[in-house]
């Protein structure tokens, strides 16, 4: 590893300790009630971000198209803006691994664990229902099809559930953090 | 060497339990936990998770801090509860 490449490797560390131990960042997360009300609200953005987004990809009218744009744009700003947050506050952003403790890292490891399983049987579940809809629709005597412009909402949810699990997680699980009094 | 998998955070229950005297050594020696934290390397919320008992640390951690503390690691870990002191 060159001069110019260790330069570039610390600053990227550094950056990611600023944001990890922002006192803000730090004061969001510390109160576990306040953290997990932030969390319910991320949940509730991203609930409305994929129902926007369904209507956006059904959409048959201008007004619609119109609308459910603008919802998306407004909806994806705001969710992203909260996960980041619970990310941060989480440690869990990309290249975590160089700057948290052992503790941390064990912490976020298994977040990570049980996200890639709950992503994993999410995925399953899309195959399931999209090959039940199939059988049902190709059916001789059936006639129910479903549209292609559902797997944009679907395959966007399960990216959103597969990246901000382990911050969601460690949301609800981790306890108020203490303070430095001794 | 087969290692068993854990998270580290929650206490082993049983016979799988390590005690320390993490609280007791730095309180004895006037360092607070951020001091404590920073010559380790840990954040300072990981001694207290340590001193609670809530994480049991890495061989490695464990041996840092009693050469933190300039004791035996056996002073500092134990599989057996520590005698209280007094009443």
């Amino acid at each position: 590893m060159n001069a110019r490449t260790e330069e570039l490797a610390r600053a990227r560390r550094q950056k990611l300790v600023d944001q990890f131990e922002d006192p803000r960042t730090r004061a969001l997360w510390a109160d576990r009630t306040a953290r997990v009300r932030r969390l319910y609200l991320a949940v509730a953005l991203v609930l409305m971000g994929t129902a926007a987004l369904t209507s956006l990809a059904l959409s048959q009218s201008a007004l619609m198209l119109t609308g459910s744009s603008l919802a998306v744009v407004v909806l994806m700003i705001a969710q992203t803006g909260a996960l980041q947050r619970l990310e941060a506050g989480s440690r869990t952003l990309h290249g975590y691994a160089e700057v948290v403790d052992e503790r941390q890292r064990s912490e976020i490891d298994a977040a990570r664990d049980l996200g890639h399983s709950v992503t994993s049987a999410l995925l399953l579940l899309v195959v399931a229902v999209v090959g039940v809809a199939q059988l049902m629709g190709t059916f001789p005597l059936a006639d129910l099809t479903v549209p292609a412009g559902l797997l944009l909402p679907v395959v966007w949810l399960a990216l959103v559930v597969h990246r901000s699990f382990p911050a969601c997680y460690l949301a609800w699980t981790q306890p108020d953090e203490q303070p430095d009094d001794a | 060497m087969p290692t068993e998998k854990t998270d580290g955070r929650h206490p082993r229950t049983g016979s799988e339990t390590i005690h320390n005297r993490i609280a007791m050594l730095r309180a004895e020696r006037g360092v607070s936990r951020r001091e404590l934290a920073a010559a380790l390397g840990v954040h300072y919320q990981t001694v207290g998770y340590l001193e609670r008992g809530e994480y049991s640390p890495s061989l490695h951690l464990a041996l840092r801090i009693a050469r933190y503390f300039e004791v035996p690691v056996e002073v500092v870990f134990s599989t057996e509860p520590f005698p209280r002191i007094g009443r």
